[in-house]
């Protein structure tokens, strides 16, 4: 939804700390982040309108799962890794990185150990992410309360990182 | 030759990765894309797939129901994790196997 729509005063995300490592080195520390008002401690509630794989919480906690291998259906680290290298695709494709660059990280994202996507809790005050905000596209059609929103091109001085641990 | 080769043959790289990525995300979230009628290609400008990828996603989700016999937001966590998984294998064999340059040996030996 419009991130102007959006009133309250902090919004949550949840990435990878390899992710948040490409950021840093490749693309000059400026982040992509799927954003929420909600951190997720009550997703189950009717007054939670975001998925629950949309909670940043609910993603923090699989993530952690993942990586100490208690998951049975773990993907969300294959798909951080797919989603790595789209981005790179992406940022390749806007002349943001060089060639060389978009191989290297291919090839970290390939050669990452578990361990590297450990979960980083971003919380961003809404004023910082409205700065960095393009347009928000997310069409919730059946669900026009769902909070969700895309900050890009977000600079690392613009939010805090938390870890839960 | 399996379906995700076969719907894949002929397209580039940077085509085919955004093509796994975008049924990846479809079969992770099959249900809630149903349920919230969010769409999967719906991200930010910059990464907006062409007219290509969206048609071979489309035509891969296709085939991988079809050879199901069911909509992936009724796939049980085995018929998921064998298609998510295939999809995965098929992805990283696109990248050349070279041995890792020295930035990327640093970068992996980097702490946040």
């Amino acid at each position: 939804m419009d991130i102007k729509k959006i009133t309250n005063p902090v919004l949550y995300s949840t990435m990878t700390e390899l992710a948040f490592n490409v950021n840093s080195q490749f693309y000059g520390g400026r982040h992509y982040l799927w954003c929420t008002p909600y951190f997720g401690s009550n997703y189950q509630s009717p007054h939670f309108t975001v998925p629950p794989s949309s909670s940043p919480l609910e993603i923090y906690t699989t993530l952690k799962n993942e990586i100490v291998g208690s998951d049975r259906h773990a993907n969300k680290i294959p798909l951080n890794r797919v989603g790595i290298r789209k981005g790179a695709e992406a940022m390749r494709a806007r002349g943001l990185i060089t060639e060389e660059d978009l191989q290297d990280i291919i090839q970290i994202s390939d050669l990452a150990q578990p361990q590297q996507f450990r979960p980083l809790l971003c919380v961003i005050p809404r004023e910082n992410a409205i700065a960095s905000y393009k347009k928000v596209e997310v069409k919730d059609k059946a669900n026009p309360l769902s909070y969700e929103c895309i900050v890009s091109d977000l600079p690392q001085s613009a939010f805090d990182i938390i870890r839960l641990d | 030759m399996n379906i995700i080769e076969k719907n894949l043959l002929g397209l580039s790289p940077t085509k085919a990765r955004s093509v796994c990525y975008y049924v990846f995300r479809k079969l992770k979230q099959a249900k809630i894309f149903n349920d919230y009628s969010k769409d999967p290609f719906i991200e930010a400008d910059s990464s907006a797939p062409d007219e290509e990828v969206m048609a071979k996603t489309k035509e891969l989700i296709f085939s991988i129901e079809a050879a199901e016999n069911t909509t992936a937001d009724r796939f049980d966590d085995a018929t998921y994790s064998m298609w998510v998984n295939s999809i995965f294998e098929f992805e990283k064999s696109l990248s050349a196997n070279l041995a890792p340059t020295a930035r990327v040996q640093k970068f992996l030996n980097r702490d946040l």
